[in-house]
């Protein structure tokens, strides 16, 4: 790989945003692909990143760090990318459900499919089931996840894939549930497609079920 | 009394003797918090009622806390107790705006911090006012209403969970790396603060401390074990020098990396031990049962969300085989009586509790 790559992976591992910043800038003044930096410097880095969390060998704050590095290269290299034409492996939906505020744990997601190279559209907090399908016409996405922090708003999340169900988007777009009080047994009652104990599995099991679909890259 | 039985002992008695790692009559019976719900359903509206119809054997003294000028609970503050007197502070309904600590709230949930740098320090660590989080007149009539039961300042104000609420979680972890000292300057001053919270309740006589400290979700660590070492761990060691009652420690999650460092510390318990998030309760009790107090693990999440009774009283039962034995354990929910338990289950849990609870 690229020593200038690898220098990026670096960085942002260790979340050094100005560096990441800079060193993918110099990539493009140097003429290396946009979705070559994108992908060998980046989402590879996200990859080793998620690997650690789910190995307990880095927690959440250190994946905020790497995250945010992320995003300060992405900052840089976006507009590239879409100069280049280079597509996301695909395009996830998220929100918190109705009546639940929290967006903890929906923000570390967004990081790890943003990381891993989804394109992301984030509602945000106590969203109406109504609106998740507003926003599903309006931008097609291919996953849809669901977030609740709270017991209290499980209801709420079983009314979201039902109205999901209703709507006939089963097929349509992929649904995925969590959140702490999410257990495996609970999606699968809901009728979610998948379910993650935490946001690095979220965007394994997510390229699972696209890859069964045939869409995406596993 | 058959042979061979305990004598029975009065509530203060039995908490008393768990706190000191013996058995007691029975195990005792603990609650966190209480929503109102609860204290309608089984005291009528009234929360020393509803911890008596229940069996709960450590009645809650408060540690008032406001968000502009709206306390804890306020729809507790107009019904018939005992002045002063609430389920705990575990109950957040109708806040909204910034609270006293920098905790950013919408209807009654926490969104997100309002402490961002050193310029917010003094604006967010509030005055002590003891007096008026922990009024001594009121907290002396219950006392006094209530001999027979233990008494507990259940504060979900430990320095740690706090100060990652006031600054937001996001921030805070960035703040990890970005400013650490500040950091380590908020959670100085909380822990101090929360020192005089505690010193003043056990001068009003308060059996112990039950310290709320979230610092855990399912399955993991908010920080690695290295950093909860480093940067909560010299807080709880002041705060348990500080005192002369026993401080329990409760947090969400799976806490068990921390156990062994806590217990250092000089901890005497942890609650709440919540089985969702993937704590053991039978491999906690086996390496730590004889050192730390366990209190909690019925599961809240799903058995007590329901109303199949037979799964409420089999997890109780599990619970009791689990850590019941040696004593050292007082059995409640995995987090509080939360709004999403129901009064069926709830009331069979304590129920049956008492049932199959008694030390031989």
């Amino acid at each position: 790989m690229d020593k200038r790559l690898i220098e990026i992976r670096t960085a942002l591992m260790k979340g050094a945003a100005p560096a990441v910043r800079e060193l993918v800038s110099a990539c493009l003044d140097k003429g290396i692909p946009p979705d070559r930096i994108l992908e060998e410097g980046m989402v590879s880095a996200m990859a080793i990143i998620g690997e650690r969390f789910k190995r307990d060998e880095i927690y959440m704050p250190e994946v905020m760090i790497a995250a945010r590095a992320m995003n300060a290269g992405l900052e840089v290299l976006e507009p590239a990318l879409v100069q280049s034409g280079a597509k996301p492996r695909g395009k996830v939906l998220l929100a918190s459900v109705r009546a639940d505020l929290h967006d903890i744990g929906k923000n570390m997601v967004a990081m790890m499919f943003r990381g891993a190279g989804y394109s992301v559209v984030d509602l945000g907090v106590d969203v109406h089931e109504d609106l998740i399908l507003e926003a599903i016409a309006e931008h097609e996405p291919d996953v849809v996840g669901l977030s609740s922090l709270l017991t209290t708003t499980l209801p709420n999340m079983k009314k979201t894939v039902e109205t999901l169900e209703k709507a006939d988007l089963r097929g349509r777009v992929i649904i995925m549930v969590g959140g702490a009080p999410v257990t495996p047994e609970f999606a699968e009652g809901i009728g979610a497609d998948g379910y993650a104990p935490d946001s690095a599995s979220a965007v394994e099991r997510a390229a699972e079920l696209l890859a069964a679909r045939g869409q995406g890259l596993a | 009394m058959s042979p061979g039985k305990k004598r029975p002992m009065t509530s203060r008695e039995r908490v008393l003797t768990a706190l000191n790692h013996e058995e007691a009559d029975r195990v005792p019976l603990f609650t966190f918090s209480m929503d109102p719900r609860f204290v309608r359903a089984f005291g009528n509206g009234n929360p020393a009622r509803a911890y008596e119809a229940l069996g709960i054997d450590a009645f809650p003294i408060r540690a008032q806390c406001w968000c502009g000028d709206m306390p804890l609970v306020p729809s507790l503050m107009n019904i018939e107790v005992p002045e002063g007197y609430d389920t705990g502070g575990g109950v957040f309904a109708g806040w909204h705006g910034v609270d006293e600590f920098g905790r950013v709230w919408e209807k009654g949930s926490y969104i997100t911090g309002a402490l961002k740098t050193r310029e917010d320090l003094d604006r967010f660590i509030p005055p002590p006012r003891l007096e008026e989080r922990t009024p001594p007149a009121a907290v002396r009539r219950v006392m006094e209403k209530y001999p027979d039961r233990a008494h507990v300042l259940n504060a979900h104000l430990g320095p740690f969970g706090l100060t990652m609420e006031s600054m937001g979680f996001e921030h805070f972890f960035y703040m990890l790396y970005d400013d650490r000292e500040l950091v380590r300057e908020v959670l100085d001053r909380r822990t101090t603060w929360f020192i005089d919270l505690c010193r003043h309740a056990q001068e009003l006589g308060v059996d112990f401390v039950v310290m709320g400290d979230d610092v855990a979700y399912k399955g993991k660590t908010f920080v690695s074990p290295e950093d909860f070492r480093e940067l909560a761990i010299p807080c709880y060691r002041r705060i348990v020098e500080a005192l002369e009652i026993p401080v329990i420690w409760h947090s969400d999650g799976f806490v068990e990396p921390l156990i062994q460092m806590t217990l250092e510390t000089g901890i005497r318990g942890m609650h709440a031990l919540e089985p969702a998030a993937g704590n053991d309760l039978g491999r906690i009790k086996e390496r730590y049962g004889d050192r730390m107090v366990l209190l909690g693990n019925v599961d809240c999440v799903s058995v007590l969300t329901g109303t199949d009774l037979a799964r409420v009283r089999a997890e109780v039962d599990r619970c009791m085989a689990q850590a019941k034995a040696g004593g050292g354990f007082m059995l409640a929910t995995s987090n509080s009586l939360h709004a999403a338990c129901t009064v069926e289950a709830v009331r069979e849990m304590y129920r049956y509790a008492l049932e199959v609870g008694e030390y031989d």
